[in-house]
């Protein structure tokens, strides 16, 4: 059984509320909601497994027990026999962007692209038969369950029930999945990690699904009964602030250092929560509440326009609001500053699919992956801008197709920077201002990649390394590493991602089970630098490097200050380390300005 | 197998706790090996001590296992109507699904005769209850009656005493009053054993009296037709209500006499008792009536009451041998008029429910 798929478009009314349910008699039916069977067709002999709308609800796919696999169109005519196999197909599914589907053969996941002429990718996914698997839209992994209880994913195996594994979920945001058993349902970290689980007695669990904001699931048993489940213990964490989610409607925030905790109850059920920036913003089903740090008991309240919030993100100066179909930016005062139209399905975007700075919004193109939209927003106006002008986006294309986007978090907007790592793990840093600049890959094989919200210091993490650029432009001198620093670590994970950067700490969400990790990056002194630079103290930056005597301040000072034409200090740092062909230049260059760039040909 | 009953399959398999991990795809074709160490398994979980036959080698084995677990599995014996005959014993589960629905719904049939039959048993103990109920007021009314006769009561504080009593209900009180009533009209009177002494003794007064006078011998000619008009007459007016007095008196004369003596002439209308009772009614003209109640104003009574009984007959000792205290026997009594007072007592107590 599935419900029609709520496509929001701007300006229509939502689709006609129709459910699809498949029997065993080989029949699917589309019922509306008063019940009235609006049309029921012979699908397939034996029983019709599954039948699913698609992403786009533009057609339904079917399959049965006798092995095929059929696209009909949304008034239950048919319009192909994809597959026919001897092999009951206990699954199928349609890919994110609809045009291909995904179903199991036995022991083999095949993906079958709908156009003509395209290829079939087939591989050998478990050593039992598969009974379930899911494809989320956000993270596009797919994952599955045997009937030996084993859970599969391509980067990770876990072998999780002793019965089989008989329906397995994604949630909507692509961070959490939900498997189910016999007598047993878990929950998984996507990288396959069991957070936590519950023993029932309720029989097998042949079904899961998720609320759209990823909140609430529902599970149909064998015996019958269907259970309703919430998530809680969600914990956020902001220099000494913590917060966690203890009940439906009840968060616990405590400051570490002061001791000091409260309880806050909201009216209706906590949908989202971010902490960051001196603020705490909560979205439940209708409102959107903005506590400020220092006094959390009187916050900022404005209502939702439609309650199934899937993000929240926080910069320094606004907020952004991920809901179903719309994308909204406000202010910490619970101003609307923006609503970009960015494309339909916003539920589906990944955290990392979005960014947001201080006065600029970055958004992958759903449909087009390697176009990055950027939005300049009107932080520092009283205007509120409804419809995007084009003057105020900037789009940038890119080779292949991006995965995960990252904004600077300091410096003027003209000086904005932008961090792109596509699917081959790739990075990318690119000055959103500057049309010219021409795309270097700054490093390989990242895997998550975050700016600091102090400074212009740019972390990554490699699989065995941490990786911080105090300097990102392109860099014609290789030999010049000295902006680069690398801190070995080898208990990361092997799916690890950057929550922050503050105060040369790295917070980091490990893949082996322990969530949070606190890693020192060594690099305050560079920071400092950086915070110097960025403020114009140079002198104050040059009494830091002679004091510390460091190399890798002498080199962020040579090329930082070269760059802002500081040439007596960049004359010095280049000096310090040893990179005398600048210091010659740079020499060259100052005896040309001072002739007033009269040169004659013997010098 | 299809997919559902395969999936229920599996899933009961679960629940039970087997430890034979049954997939998806172990019953798409024949799969005898997992059939037995499922039907072992469950077998052992029915009866720890059976011991199935046969074995999944071979065509016999094979039958004999699974001939072995129904007999197991099915302990009881299934109804010679609802038996399949032998060819047609189901060989798929789609028809076992279906004979098990026909079971479930002769069962709901059953169920359903069975819960009628049992109301209608009890509404009929509770129309026998009534009933009994009903004649049991009907014998307290009719010992009521007999211990008030007993009592000598008036008639006319009978129906006083019906509505007085209990037990009957408004409805039949009115109907018992009607009937006393009635006999009040008939003349009837009801006497104890003492009275009708008296009154015998009275009666034997008169006759020797009259014995002397020669009053029988010279009305021995005309006393037949007389006693015949006078009792005709008597037994005409019997049903008026007379007084209490009258009842007392001459409704005995009516005695088994009169009606021999009526035969005897041949003639329809019974002879009158007391024939020289005629005599004596001359000798009444010449006597004044002095209105006192004497014995021999009995005759008087019964004059008016009804006329002068024509022949006397006298009642035999038996006659009033049933009226004694404690005898509570109700004598049929018809309504006769040529019968006794007992006679009367059994009419009364022979009256059907259908007249109180």
């Amino acid at each position: 059984m599935q419900l029609f798929p709520s496509i929001n478009n701007t300006g229509k009314k939502p689709q006609n509320e129709l459910i699809l349910i498949s029997s065993t008699d080989g029949r699917f039916h589309i019922v509306n909601y008063n019940g009235r069977i609006e049309k029921s067709t012979n699908a397939h002999q034996g029983a019709c497994l599954v039948a699913i709308w698609s992403p786009n609800a533009d057609g339904i796919l079917t399959a049965g027990e006798d092995g095929c696999v059929k696209v009909w169109s949304c008034n239950g005519l048919l319009r192909s026999t994809v597959v026919e196999s001897e092999v009951p197909c206990y699954m199928a599914l349609w890919s994110p962007d609809s045009n291909g589907i995904l179903y199991t053969k036995r022991n083999y996941l095949i993906i079958h692209h709908l156009q003509a002429k395209s290829k079939i990718t087939k591989w050998w996914a478990h050593d039992a038969v598969i009974l379930s698997t899911a494809w989320n839209a956000t993270n596009n992994l797919i994952i599955s369950g045997d009937e030996d209880g084993c859970v599969k994913q391509l980067i990770f195996s876990i072998k999780e029930f002793l019965q089989p594994c008989t329906s397995i979920s994604w949630s909507p945001t692509g961070d959490l999945f939900v498997a189910g058993s016999f007598n047993k349902i878990s929950l998984h970290s996507d990288d396959g990690w069991p957070t936590s689980s519950l023993d029932l007695s309720l029989g097998s669990i042949y079904n899961v699904a998720w609320s759209p904001d990823g909140t609430q699931l529902a599970a149909a048993c064998a015996d019958g009964h269907v259970i309703f489940a919430y998530l809680i213990d969600r914990t956020y964490n902001w220099k000494n602030f913590n917060c966690t989610q203890i009940s439906r409607k009840v968060i616990a925030i405590k400051d570490i250092t002061t001791d000091e905790s409260d309880q806050l109850d909201y009216p209706d059920s906590v949908v989202q929560i971010a902490l960051g920036f001196g603020h705490m913003a909560v979205a439940t089903v209708k409102q959107c509440f903005i506590h400020k740090l220092t006094s959390w008991n009187t916050p900022v309240t404005f209502d939702l326009k439609d309650g199934a919030v899937s993000m929240i993100l926080l910069a320094q100066r606004c907020m952004c609001i991920v809901e179903r179909g719309r994308l909204s930016v406000y202010s910490y005062t619970g101003r609307l500053l923006a609503s970009p139209q960015i494309g339909s399905r916003m539920e589906a975007r990944g955290r990392s699919a979005i960014s947001l700075g201080p006065d600029t919004l970055a958004s992958i193109d759903q449909t087009n992956p390697t176009f990055i939209h950027v939005y300049d927003l009107p932080t520092a106006t009283y205007s509120i801008s409804r419809v995007t002008a084009d003057s105020n986006v900037t789009k940038i294309k890119h080779s292949i197709a991006a995965c995960s986007v990252a904004l600077s978090q300091t410096g003027p907007i003209n000086e904005r920077q932008i961090a792109i790592i596509d699917r081959r793990r790739d990075l990318y840093v690119i000055t959103v201002k500057d049309p010219k600049q021409k795309p270097v890959v700054l490093s390989r094989a990242i895997l998550s990649v975050m700016w600091s919200t102090e400074s212009e210091l740019l972390v990554g993490l490699r699989k065995e390394n941490i990786v911080c650029w105090a300097y990102q432009k392109s860099n014609t001198r290789p030999e010049l590493s000295t902006t680069v620093v690398s801190i070995p670590s080898s208990n990361i994970g092997h799916n690890p991602r950057i929550q922050s950067i503050e105060n040369g700490m790295a917070t980091i969400f490990r893949g082996k089970g322990s969530t949070v990790m606190h890693i020192s990056l060594g690099i305050v002194h560079v920071e400092m630098l950086l915070k110097y630079i960025a403020s114009n103290m140079w002198n104050e930056a040059l009494q830091l490097c002679r004091t510390l005597k460091d190399n890798r301040l002498w080199g962020c000072l040579a090329e930082l200050s070269l760059e802002r034409n500081q040439l007596d200090i960049a004359e010095e740092a280049f000096t310090e380390v040893h990179q005398y062909a600048e210091v010659f230049r740079i020499q060259h260059i100052k005896h040309i300005r001072s002739t007033g760039g009269k040169v004659s040909p013997a010098e | 197998m299809s997919y559902r009953d395969l999936r229920n399959f599996i899933e009961d398999m679960r629940v039970l706790g087997c430890p034979q991990q049954v997939s998806m795809e172990s019953f798409r074709g024949p799969n005898w090996p997992l059939l037995e160490s499922c039907v072992r398994w469950l077998a052992a979980r029915v009866d720890p001590d059976a011991a199935l036959g046969g074995s999944a080698d071979t065509l016999e084995g094979r039958v004999a296992l699974v001939s072995h677990a129904l007999e197991l599995f099915v302990p009881f014996e299934v109804p010679a109507s609802t038996r399949l005959p032998a060819s047609d014993r189901p060989a798929y589960q789609s028809e076992l699904t279906a004979l098990e629905r026909e079971l479930e719904a002769l069962w709901d049939r059953y169920v359903l005769r069975y819960r009628c039959v049992e109301a209608l048993k009890q509404q009929l103990s509770v129309l026998e209850r009534a009933h009994s109920e009903q004649d049991m007021k009907k014998k307290n009314v009719r010992i009521l009656i007999y211990s008030v006769l007993q009592n000598h009561r008036h008639l006319s504080d009978y129906a006083n005493v019906l509505l007085l009593c209990d037990p009957i209900a408004p409805n039949d009180r009115g109907r018992c009053v009607v009937v006393v009533r009635s006999w009040c009209g008939r003349g009837v009177v009801v006497a104890s054993a003492q009275a009708a002494a008296e009154q015998q003794a009275a009666v034997m007064q008169l006759i020797h009296k009259y014995e002397a006078e020669d009053v029988l011998g010279k009305l021995s000619a005309t006393d037949d037709e007389d006693s015949s008009e006078a009792s005709s007459s008597s037994g005409q007016s019997g049903g008026s209500g007379g007084g209490g007095a009258a009842a007392g008196g001459g409704g005995t004369a009516r005695t088994q006499a009169t009606h021999a003596a009526a035969h005897q002439h041949g003639r329809g209308a019974p002879r009158r008792a007391f024939g020289s009772m005629a005599a004596r009614d001359s000798l009444d003209d010449v006597r004044p009536d002095s209105g006192s109640d004497s014995p021999r104003d009995l005759g008087r009574r019964v004059r008016a009451a009804g006329g002068r009984p024509g022949t006397r007959t006298l009642a035999g000792a038996d006659d009033y041998a049933d009226f004694g205290e404690g005898n509570d026997a109700i004598r049929d009594v018809g309504l006769d008029s040529e019968s006794s007072s007992d006679s009367e007592l059994q009419r009364a107590a022979a009256l059907t429910d259908d007249e109180f």
